[in-house]
């Protein structure tokens, strides 16, 4: 059930930032002074915010803002972290003790407060919320794959393969990480889930997007002015298909985890 | 207290000062070296113009070889100096250390929460690994853990406070018709009681409640994953068999695995502070809570840069002796660990 | 000779474990063995024979995936498998104790040993604390302890290897038990302390009028220390006997095969012989009636399908269960 469950959230998923704005039913960006404010109805599902925007267009078209970014970030932190982290646990020595040394204090630090300075120092855009984000989960990724490159240096098949004549940097790309890549995968899905946490949470302190650019977390932060006046829905939907959409990046996390590691799934 | 023990606690201490300097580094780097001009940025409110930009320069020594620019910058941090706030006109030292209170009693109050709720539901799930309990608990965690923080704020206020009128308003730590009591700890709930203000401690408590349990939603799922880890290990071990074997008491057999889960627990306790500590920042915003999170924020949105810069290293400060705290607590709650090493 | 009643008495015991992937793996099978007051009895038998968990079910210890499936154990004449939870906990120290094999993670890391001893006396009638703190030390001392009064305040991790198991057995002395267990209780500590540890054993035993389990792989070792031997292989008990005449006179054909595989005083490279292939899989749907089947030069059709026939010697003292007894 769980695997099937999985399957379909992210299908779902991919097909809303494929097709979103194809099947929206009006333009998110479009205002209807009129319609402002309108409790969800079958015309407009999750309602309508203040300037009249269809508040599920809105929410569909934010997908397209937080999954590509949750992405980008998680795809530039895991092949930053995957070489660092490779090469520290292959090579060992000072390199590594120091890396580890920054790699602890890191994990420890209140990792949004780093992530908060850097968009202010780089420049308020969604490049830098995404460059943050990459740089705040970097730590995991040079952890992993370190401490599992460090257990299977000494290896009998990397033993082999170097006695075959191979390189360091072949043993390294093509023998070890090939070999630790389902626990990769493993940390990649589980990073999407707190990418897009990371990115609607900075959004929704004012950092990254600018309106009237569809986001999730900035949609919550403008509905939650009305929720004080009654009107909830401008803040329910987009939260409810964030909630859903970081549970389905967890639930395929925890999904691959128990496929790939037999041991734990009992 | 034996000389081991002191050089223990000495070497923790020790320990510190790299994440001082790394912090102090860090914000060298982010707030001074990446900006194209940081004497522009740094300077760049209202009302600043060339002149004081170029002030600003030889103030910085940004004319100067890089290792110059910081040992001047960490001159001025070691003194206190952490510039001036043009939002509030004060030296940002002064409000960070005022508002600093508001904001670990809220990381306080949301951590006591998470605590007393979310250990035992991980001992018991623990105690029973693979029952439906633990399967309950392990898929709650789950949830809890895709709900962003601020999610968990908005629909607070509405429901407590909107609805059904149980919350008092989300604006701030005390009723504003209400004087503050004189400060002693910097909590507004310890210090109310202390000054007798029956009235202030309700305010103030009152006010507490949904912050905290906002910040204590956040922290609940680690809590109880990470108990529920470090009790399924000791309960798994060697000593707890032979505990049973000897015929002790499930009481004690259970004291016995709690003591081993000490350390691990005492960690874990540390580490999500420090995940609070940046819970914080969304939280303070969702509730007007006057503590450094929101004074962050509003520094960063009127580009108030020391205000910013100040507030990454109280954080660093903080973290720092919360992580000192927690090695000198594993000491205590494990013999083996002051004497290692 | 006056027949004493027995302490532990232990009827066609039947043991099962749950497999994680499914189906079950028949774990001890009709295990049937008497210990006498004050004998000090030996299971031998290779690893995964089933003899610690054989002494984890005299304790009730048992994991959640093991299950009892037939037979009965009493001790004193009192069922224990019927017995309830505090039953078993008060049973459990005062009645019969266990020592594990490994020392270094059976004391509990953060406690100070006096404090263990005295919580072990605390749990079984002791009612001031302060008596227990001093009984504690007064153990210390009787397994050996030098300056027991200050090593009463050490942590498990202050001691060494052997200290560690001369604790664990004051641990297990405490409540003063009928039948004391000591599962491979020598094993990974080293020669000297081996003695050293079987020696405090034995003496203990035989001050205090306690019957031992002694549970191993090494026959030379059960052979040294124990009166009687009962000799495990898969779960099943092929035989038991008075340890010298097991020696000189052993008839199950495996117990012949261990005793060429146990080198001794005066053999040989030459005439040590492993024992051929290995214990069946005990999860197999078709195990044969004796488990031994497979590696047996004696075995028949009859050895597949008829479980092995129990013969006793004319007093009773060796019993042999094998169609084909040498």
């Amino acid at each position: 059930m769980k695997y099937g469950s999985s399957a379909l959230l992210l299908a779902l998923f991919l097909a809303l930032a494929i097709a979103g704005p194809a099947v929206a039913p009006y333009n998110p960006l479009a205002y209807a002074l009129a319609d402002r404010l309108q409790p969800p109805s079958l015309h407009h599902w999750f309602g309508t915010d203040a300037l009249g925007r269809d508040v599920f267009s809105r929410t569909l078209a934010a997908a397209r803002t937080d999954l590509p970014a949750a992405a980008a970030a998680v795809i530039l932190s895991s092949l930053i972290g995957v070489s660092v982290g490779a090469a520290c646990g292959y090579l060992g020595g000072a390199i590594d003790r120091w890396v580890g040394r920054v790699v602890d204090v890191m994990m420890a630090f209140p990792l949004f407060v780093v992530a908060v300075a850097l968009v202010a120092a780089l420049g308020n855009s969604l490049t830098n919320v995404v460059l943050a984000t990459a740089v705040i989960n970097l730590p995991f990724y040079i952890r992993l794959v370190r401490a599992e490159i460090a257990a299977r240096r000494q290896l009998g098949y990397v033993m082999a393969a170097r006695l075959a004549g191979c390189g360091h940097g072949y043993i390294i790309g093509r023998v070890l990480i090939p070999n630790i890549a389902p626990i990769i995968a493993v940390q990649i899905s589980l990073n999407l889930g707190w990418a897009v946490l990371n990115t609607s949470g900075l959004s929704f302190i004012g950092l990254g997007v600018r309106p009237p650019t569809p986001e999730w977390g900035a949609l919550v932060s403008d509905g939650a002015q009305y929720l004080l006046t009654g009107q909830w829905w401008v803040a329910l939907g987009p939260s409810l298909v964030l909630v859903l959409a970081v549970f389905a990046f967890t639930l395929i996390g925890d999904t691959a985890h128990d496929l790939f590691s037999p041991r734990s799934a009992r | 207290m034996n000389a081991s023990l002191i050089s223990f606690v000495l070497r923790r201490v020790l320990t510190v000062l790299p994440v001082l300097v790394g912090a102090t580094v860090f914000t060298f780097v982010v707030m001074r070296l990446l900006p194209a001009d940081p004497a522009a940025f740094l300077a760049s409110g209202p009302g600043m113009g060339a002149a004081d930009i170029a002030a600003l320069r030889a103030k910085l020594g940004l004319d100067r070889s890089l290792p110059v620019q910081f040992g001047l910058y960490a001159w001025q941090l070691l003194h206190g100096d952490f510039g001036h706030s043009f939002v509030t006109g004060n030296p940002v030292a002064l409000d960070l250390l005022q508002r600093l209170p508001a904001s670990l009693e809220l990381a306080c109050g949301g951590l006591l929460i998470a605590a007393v709720i979310g250990m035992p539901l991980g001992i018991a799930a623990a105690l029973r690994p693979g029952s439906l309990f633990d399967t309950a608990c392990r898929a709650l965690a789950v949830l809890g853990g895709a709900l962003p923080g601020f999610v968990i704020g908005v629909f607070l206020i509405y429901l407590c406070y909107f609805k059904l009128s149980w919350a008092p308003e989300p604006t701030g730590q005390i009723d504003a018709a209400l004087s503050a009591p004189r400060i002693v700890t910097g909590f507004l709930v310890i210090d109310s009681l202390l000054a007798g203000n029956m009235t202030a401690f309700a305010s103030a408590l009152g006010r507490m409640v949904l912050p905290s349990l906002t910040m204590a939603l956040f922290a609940l799922a680690p809590v109880m994953r990470m108990t529920r880890a470090a009790m399924v290990t000791a309960l798994a071990s060697d000593y707890i068999r032979s505990s049973r074997a000897l015929g002790l008491p499930n009481r004690l057999v259970l004291r016995y695995a709690l003591e081993n889960a000490g350390a691990p627990l005492i960690t874990m306790f540390g580490l999500i502070f420090s995940y609070m500590l940046g819970a914080n920042v969304v939280v303070e915003k969702v509730f007007a809570w006057p503590g450094i999170g929101a004074y962050a924020l509003d520094g960063l949105q009127a580009a108030d840069y020391s205000a910013v810069q100040g507030f990454i290293l109280v954080v660093a400060a903080v973290f720092a002796a919360v992580n000192l705290l927690v090695d000198l607590l594993c000491g205590w709650a494990d013999p083996r660990i002051p004497r290692a090493a | 000779m006056p027949v004493l009643a027995p302490l532990l008495t232990v009827r066609r015991l039947s043991l099962a474990f749950a497999l994680p992937q499914g189906g079950r793996a028949s774990v001890l099978d009709g295990l049937s063995l008497d210990i006498a007051p004050q004998e000090a009895l030996a299971l031998v038998g290779e690893s995964g024979s089933g003899k610690s968990v054989f002494a984890l079910a005299l304790l009730r210890l048992l994991d959640r995936h093991a299950e009892i499936t037939d037979g009965e154990i009493r001790i004193e004449g009192e069922d224990l498998l019927h017995a309830s939870d505090k039953r078993m906990q008060d049973l459990r120290g005062k009645t019969l104790a266990i020592i594990f094999q490994n020392p270094a993670s059976s004391l509990n890391p953060i406690r100070r040993i006096g404090r263990q001893i005295a919580d072990v006396l605390l749990a079984h009638g002791e009612r001031s604390a302060d008596a227990a703190r001093r009984r504690a030390v007064q153990m210390l001392a009787r397994v050996g302890i030098q300056d027991a009064a200050r090593r009463a305040n050490a942590y498990p991790f202050e001691l060494s290897g052997g200290m560690k198991q001369r604790v664990m057995i004051a641990l297990a002395l405490a409540a003063s038990p009928r039948l004391l267990i000591a599962d491979e209780a020598t094993t990974g500590l080293d020669v000297t302390t081996q003695a050293m540890v079987m020696d405090l054993i034995h003496e203990q035993a035989r001050a205090n009028n306690m019957a031992t389990l002694l549970i191993t792989h090494d026959l030379a070792l059960a052979a040294e220390r124990c009166d009687r031997i009962a000799v495990i292989h898969a779960g099943q008990l092929v035989e038991s006997a008075p340890a010298a005449r097991l020696l000189t006179a052993a008839r199950h054909p495996y117990t012949r095969a261990l005793l060429t595989a146990t080198p001794h005083a005066g053999s040989t490279l030459a005439n040590l012989r492993a024992i051929p292939g290995q214990a069946p899989d005990t999860a197999a749907a078709d195990l044969p009636a004796c488990r031994y089947y497979a590696r047996c030069d004696r075995r028949t059709e009859l050895c597949k399908s008829l479980p092995p026939m129990q013969t006793a010697s004319s007093n009773g003292a060796h019993v042999v269960a094998c169609h084909h007894p040498l």
